[in-house]
Parts: structure tokens; C-alpha cells; sequence
């Protein structure tokens, strides 16, 4: 009787769970995606910036939803790949599932911090406060929290592997809660301040308006895939530095990001 | 927005510092972050480079001493 | 069954008088709640009106920091001295451990924080219905914010800043309690209590499992 064959990992979707397959592909993906990034952050900010006209109740300030919304989308986004990712270690027990978890969180706080702050900066020339207990800031507040504890835990918790699993518990509880924490929150704010207030309150959306938001969007997540993979390249040589490949891809000194190129082409 | 001089278009009624202010922390954020990912690059390929260098001299090592 | 019912009430009542046994540390707790309860008024103009809208909240919060300080020793000092890896290995299931570990907590740090609500809430003015409405959701409170704790104490077991990083894992957990308890304590109507019960049945159900998980990987 024949026995049974272990998944083939240089074959299938399951070879990109190998680091060392994993960072020749992201290697090759990081300079378009930021490239992309760049032009559509361009003609994002040239639609709104520029093209946008004056909104009739908000005047010009309504320009910084063009950074706030695309923040925040990446911001509760990113974290849903966290707790995605963290599921998949947690049944694969693959590593770089949980590393791709631990690079997705500096970006998704990053993005927290900046739809805080542009928020803020929102809010004062609208409403006159630089914070205002809305549901919305307050949940990206408390998601900024469990961001940080969990990029917390994951760095001081010792070995790696108790970090990647602890980690990815707590990802996955933070994300059963995150829509528990958004309803209280909003139930909160719904109790005590009778008018819902929304940023968006008034703004009549412009043809050219949309448009300068979709860019905006797109290149938030051009940048932000590029970041994360990125970052994940740089933990997989941290992490995988004693490894047979990363010596033979990385070692030699000076060498031109050609030849490491060629490298690739040559062990695949 | 099209049809404002220079001097309109910085100030956007009075809203010109949070909106100004908004993009610069932005980019700021942004570049930020890739200037740090890329030294954490630069220090994770030295230390690799350091110890591929080590087991090369034990490797040669090995070879000599029979 | 009935053997596993045995170890299981052997496990609680072996924490309950630990418990007793270092009841000047077990305190804690009750200090830190009457400390902020008492230090808030005295921040103030303690104007009877202001005290009585802002009593509510500070006992709630006061009860949560205070729960909060107990959370570090309920696996830590089992952990510590090695008995913690016994535990692990009795007949019954981990979670069940865990679940006996948190129903300790709740009697030994929930109880005597509970009934010390009362006392400041007549600090803070509050009338006889309000000040039993206050007590009710305060233990109803204590044990979801022991499962919420225990989970958070469990990751963070024997790492380095492990207060300062428990009390960063608990506080976004805690909101969705803080809010619902606080309407619970302070306004009329069942609605809060329906949420706060939803709140006490999911926490315990799924905070034993999770507990017990992050338990194995900090002893292996």
C-alpha cells in the first residue's frame, strides 16, 4: 500500500508558506506596489487638493477626509488580516502566518494613529474641540489599544514560537470583540448624546470628490501591502538568519539587488 | 478648487492649517515608517552577512584540521 | 463525574484559602478601591448634584482597577513555585482548572469589592434604590471582568512587564462592560442588564479555553 504523501511544498499555493519562496515573490512585488503607490497617491491628492470644489458646509476642511477615510479603512482592515492570519497559524501552525500577522500590526497602528490625528484635526475647525467622544474616534482609540498590546505582547514575549501562538490568540480574541466594542461603544454614544454626530454630516458628496477618495484608497493600500511585506522580509531574515538559503541569497557582501535577482532566478 | 490664486489655495478659508497640517503629519508618517523598516533591513542582512561569514570560516576550518 | 466534581472543588477550595491565607495581600484590592473612591472627592467641588452623576462611574472604574491589580497573582504564584504545572496535570480538563481558578477569584476579589460598594456609594450621595442598583451590577461585573483578566493574565504570564502589559491587553476589553454596567447601575430599564448577562455568559464560556491555551504555551 502506497503511503500517503505529505503536501508538496514546491508545488501548489502551499509552497508560499516557505519563507525562503515567499521573499523572492514579495521581493519582486515591493517596488511596483509602492510605485503605484506613489502615482495614485499623486492624482489622488491633485483630484482633491485641487480639483475638489469648496463644500458648502464644511468649507475646505472637509478636504482631510481624503486622508481620514482611507486611514481608517486600512486601519479596521488590517486587523482583520491579523486575526485572519493569526487563525491560520493557530490550525497550520505555519510560521510565516504568524510572522505575516506581526508585520501587518505596526502598519495597522500607524494607520490608527494617523486617522486619530487627522480626525482631530477635523474635528477642531468643524465642531471647535480637537476630540470629540463620537462612536467612531472612540473606537478607533480603543483599536489602537489592542494594536499595541498586541505588537506589545509579541515583542516581549520569549521564545518566538510562545510569541507567534500567544500572539495569535490574542489577535483572534481582539477581533471576536472588536464588533462587541464598537456596538457598546455606539450604544454609548447614542444614549448620551441623542444626535448621532458624523464627520460626514452635511458633506454632499461631489462626482470629483469620489473620485479623489477611490485614489486616495487605492494608493493607502498600495502603500500599505507594500509596507507589510516589506516588513515581512525583513523578519524572515531576522528570524530565518541561520538558514542554508539566506546565507547563499544574502550573504555575500555588496551585493547589487541584480545578482541577488539573478540568484532567485537561478534556485527556482 | 480650480480658479483660487496661490495665496487662496494655502490659506482654504481658514482651514489651511488643519488641512495642511493633516497631510504633512501624513507623509511624514509615511516616510517614516519605510526609513525605519529599511534600516531594520540594513541591520537584519549585516547580521546575516556576519554569521554566513562565521560558518564559512568554520566551514574552512573543518576542511583543514583532519 | 462525580470524581471530576471533587477535584474540581478541591482546585477552588485550594485557591479560596490561599486566598484567606495571604488576606493582607488580597486586600490590596479592597485599599485601592476605597483609596480612589475616597481621593476623587476631594479632586472636586464635592457638590452633592456633581457627586451623585459622577459616583457611578468612579465606582465602576474604581471596581475595574481595583480587579485589575488582583488579575497578575491568580496564575503567577501558582506559576512561580511550580504548581501550576501540577494543576495542569489533574484529571480534569484545563479549562476546568481555569474555571475553578476564575470562580476563586470572583468569591475571594469580586465578593469583598462588591460589598464594599455600598459604603462609598453613600459617599457619593446616592439614595437606597440607586445604591443597591449600583451593587447589583457591580457583581454582576466582578466575574466578567475575572474571564476577561484571566485570559490577558495567562498570555502575559512570566513576562517581562507583565502588569504594565495586562493592563494594556484589558482595558479595550473591559469597554464593552464599563459601558453596559454603568447604564445597568445608573439609568432604569432591563436592556443593560439582558447585555450584561450576554456579557457574563460568553466571557466565562469563552474565556476558559483561551485561558487554558495561553496557560500551556507559558509552562512548556
Amino acid at each position: 500500500m502506497k503511503p500517503s504523501r505529505p503536501p508538496n511544498p514546491e508545488s501548489g499555493w502551499l509552497q508560499w508558506a516557505s519563507p525562503r519562496n515567499f521573499d523572492a515573490l514579495a521581493g519582486r512585488l515591493v517596488r511596483p506596489l509602492l510605485a503605484a503607490a506613489v502615482c495614485l497617491a499623486g492624482l489622488g491628492l491633485f483630484w482633491g487638493f485641487y480639483l475638489a470644489p469648496i463644500d458648502a458646509v464644511q468649507g475646505h476642511s472637509y478636504r482631510i477626509m481624503f486622508l481620514h477615510v482611507p486611514a481608517s479603512w486600512v486601519a479596521m482592515i488590517v486587523y482583520l488580516a491579523m486575526a485572519f492570519w493569526s487563525a491560520v497559524y493557530l490550525v497550520f501552525r505555519t510560521r510565516l502566518s504568524a510572522m505575516m500577522a506581526q508585520a501587518l500590526a505596526p502598519t495597522g497602528a500607524l494607520m490608527t494613529l494617523l486617522s486619530l490625528v487627522t480626525g482631530s484635526l477635523w474635528g477642531k475647525p468643524t465642531w471647535g474641540t480637537y476630540w470629540v467622544w463620537d462612536a467612531r474616534l472612540t473606537s478607533m482609540l480603543l483599536l489602537l489599544f489592542l494594536y499595541l498590546g498586541f505588537i506589545a505582547l509579541t515583542r516581549s514575549v520569549t521564545p518566538a514560537r510562545r510569541a507567534d501562538a500567544a500572539g495569535s490568540i490574542l489577535a483572534l480574541i481582539g477581533a471576536v470583540n472588536v464588533p462587541v466594542i464598537y456596538f457598546s461603544v455606539v450604544w454609548w454614544n447614542t444614549l448620551h448624546q441623542g444626535a448621532s454626530i458624523s464627520f460626514d454630516s452635511g458633506v454632499s458628496i461631489h462626482p470629483t470628490m469620489l473620485t479623489a477618495l477611490l485614489l486616495m484608497s487605492a494608493a493607502a493600500w498600495a502603500y500599505s501591502i507594500a509596507v507589510v511585506l516589506s516588513r515581512l522580509r525583513v523578519l524572515v531574515l531576522e528570524r530565518e538568519a541561520q538558514a542554508e538559503w539566506v546565507g547563499r541569497r544574502y550573504g555575500a557582501p555588496g551585493q547589487s539587488r541584480n545578482e541577488i535577482r539573478r540568484l532567485d532566478e537561478t534556485e527556482s | 478648487m480650480s480658479g483660487y490664486s496661490l495665496h487662496e489655495w494655502v490659506l482654504l478659508g481658514g482651514h489651511g492649517v488643519y488641512v495642511w497640517t493633516s497631510l504633512a503629519l501624513c507623509l511624514v508618517a509615511v516616510l517614516g515608517e519605510w526609513a525605519v523598516l529599511r534600516q531594520a533591513r540594513k541591520r537584519a542582512l549585516q547580521r546575516v552577512r556576519r554569521l554566513h561569514r562565521a560558518k564559512q570560516g568554520s566551514r574552512d576550518n573543518d576542511g583543514k584540521a583532519d | 463525574m462525580r470524581q471530576g466534581a471533587r477535584v474540581f472543588l478541591g482546585v477552588l477550595g485550594r485557591d479560596v484559602s490561599l486566598a484567606w491565607r495571604n488576606r493582607l495581600q488580597s486586600a490590596t484590592g479592597l485599599v485601592f478601591f476605597a483609596v480612589v473612591a475616597t481621593l476623587f472627592p476631594l479632586a472636586i467641588d464635592p457638590q452633592p448634584e456633581l457627586l451623585r452623576q459622577v459616583g457611578v462611574a468612579v465606582i465602576m472604574v474604581g471596581g475595574l482597577l481595583a480587579n485589575l491589580l488582583t488579575l497578575r497573582a491568580l496564575f503567577e504564584d501558582d506559576w512561580r513555585d511550580g504548581s501550576l504545572s501540577q494543576l495542569m496535570l489533574l484529571s480534569i480538563p484545563v479549562p476546568a482548572v481555569v474555571l475553578a481558578k476564575m470562580l476563586a477569584h470572583s468569591i475571594t476579589v469580586g465578593i469583598p469589592l462588591t460589598l464594599m460598594a455600598p459604603l462609598l456609594a453613600m459617599q457619593y450621595q446616592l439614595e437606597g434604590g440607586h445604591i443597591l442598583q449600583v451593587t447589583l451590577a457591580l457583581l454582576v461585573t466582578m466575574p466578567i471582568l475575572t474571564a476577561i483578566g484571566a485570559m490577558g493574565a495567562a498570555l502575559t504570564l512570566g513576562v517581562p512587564q507583565a502588569g504594565l502589559l495586562l493592563a494594556l491587553l484589558h482595558l479595550p476589553l473591559c469597554v464593552p462592560v464599563l459601558v453596559f454596567a454603568s447604564q445597568a447601575a445608573a439609568s432604569p430599564g432591563p436592556a443593560p442588564w439582558w447585555l450584561l448577562a450576554a456579557l457574563f455568559v460568553g466571557s466565562w464560556f469563552f474565556s476558559s479555553p483561551a485561558a487554558a491555551a495561553a496557560l500551556r504555551l507559558a509552562v512548556e
